[in-house]
C-alpha cells in the first residue's frame, strides 16, 4: 500500500505559524509521502512561504509541491520556490520525480496547471492576443504534464499527478458554475488521460467536492484544505505486483 | 482591497465583508479562510 497524504490551499501567513506543525508530527507513520497542491502562500511573498518552511522542519518522508495562483501573485514565486526547496520540500512544474518506498518506484508530475473550462463551456485559442495566450498558457502546461506523466510510465510503479487547478468539473461541483473557466481546464484532464496516471489531486476548488475522476476513469482528489476541513487527508493506492514474480516463480519451479 | 487571513468561524467571513463594503470606492476581494480543522486526516482506500 502506497499511502499519500496530501493538501492544498494552506494559505500560509505570518500568523500561521503552529497551525499545521502539530498535526505533522505522526505524518511520518501514517504516510509515505507528503504532497502540497498549491496556494502554500496567501500573496506569494518569500517570508510567507517561511512560516510554511519552518513548519516542515523534521518531517522525515518525501514531499512535494506545485505553486497556486496566490503564490504568484506578489512576482516572487522564485524565491517563494527557494524558500520551499531550502526546506526539503521540492516544487515541481512540468516535471516528475520519482521517489523509492519501500521498494515501489512511485512517480509525482507536478504542474499548476491554469484554467479555461471545461467542454461546452470553455476559452479557446481564437481572437484577442491575449485570449489566445490565456488558452495557450493551459495548453502549455498541459503538454508538459502529459510529457511529464508520459516519462514516468517506464520507471515508476504507481503515478500520481499534482495541480493546483482542476482537471475535471467534477471536483468543482459546489462552485459557482460560471466561475469554473477560472478554477480548471479540460486540457488538464486530456492529459492525464493521455499520459496516464493512478491518482489525480488538486485544490483550488475551495467550495467544490472532494472526489471525482476524469474523463478517461482516473480517480481525482480536490484536497483543498478549507473543503477537506482537516490538515490534510491520506490516500492508500494499491501497490502493483512486482514486476517479473511470474517469471521467476515459472523459472524457479523444478522441472 | 483584499482581505485575508484565518478567522473562526464563516460567520465571521461575512461580518468582515458586510463592514469592508461599507468602505466607498473600493472593490473588496475577501480572500478570509476559516481556520477550523479537524484533528485527524481521513484515509480512503482507492479502488
Amino acid at each position: 500500500m502506497i499511502r499519500v497524504a496530501a493538501v492544498g490551499d494552506v494559505h500560509f501567513g505570518a500568523d500561521s505559524a503552529g497551525t499545521l506543525r502539530p498535526h505533522l508530527d505522526e505524518l511520518a507513520g501514517n504516510a509515505d509521502l507528503f504532497l502540497l497542491a498549491g496556494d502554500l502562500t496567501r500573496r506569494g511573498l518569500p517570508e510567507e512561504a517561511r512560516v510554511l518552511a519552518d513548519e516542515l522542519v523534521g518531517v522525515d518522508v518525501p514531499m512535494f509541491a506545485v505553486l497556486g495562483n496566490h503564490d504568484y501573485h506578489s512576482g516572487q514565486e522564485d524565491a517563494v520556490v527557494r524558500v520551499m526547496e531550502a526546506a526539503g520540500l521540492r516544487v515541481l512544474e512540468g516535471e516528475g520525480a520519482v521517489v523509492d518506498v519501500g521498494g515501489c518506484r512511485v512517480g509525482v508530475a507536478g504542474t499548476k496547471g491554469f484554467g479555461g473550462g471545461f467542454v461546452g463551456a470553455c476559452g479557446s485559442e481564437f481572437g484577442e492576443p491575449v485570449m489566445k495566450a490565456f488558452i495557450a498558457y493551459t495548453r502549455q502546461m498541459a503538454d508538459r504534464l502529459e510529457e511529464a506523466l508520459t516519462g514516468l510510465a517506464a520507471r515508476t510503479d504507481v503515478r500520481v499527478a499534482l495541480l493546483h487547478y482542476s482537471p475535471t468539473e467534477v471536483t468543482l461541483r459546489g462552485e459557482r458554475p460560471e466561475i469554473y473557466p477560472f478554477l480548471g481546464s479540460y486540457l488538464l484532464g486530456e492529459a492525464v488521460d493521455r499520459g496516464g496516471a493512478d491518482l489525480v489531486l488538486h485544490g483550488h476548488a475551495h467550495a467544490g467536492s472532494e472526489r471525482g475522476w476524469t474523463e478517461g476513469g482516473i480517480e481525482v482528489r480536490n484536497v483543498a484544505q478549507p473543503l477537506l476541513g482537516r490538515p490534510y487527508n491520506i490516500y492508500c493506492l494499491r501497490r502493483p505486483p512486482v514486476s517479473g514474480a511470474d517469471e521467476l516463480l515459472e523459472t524457479s519451479t523444478p522441472r | 482591497m483584499f482581505v485575508t487571513g484565518q478567522v473562526p468561524t464563516a460567520e465571521r467571513i461575512e461580518a468582515v465583508s458586510r463592514i469592508a463594503a461599507r468602505l466607498p470606492d473600493h472593490v473588496v476581494h475577501n480572500d478570509l479562510t476559516v481556520i477550523t480543522l479537524a484533528e485527524a486526516p481521513a484515509v480512503e482506500q482507492l479502488p
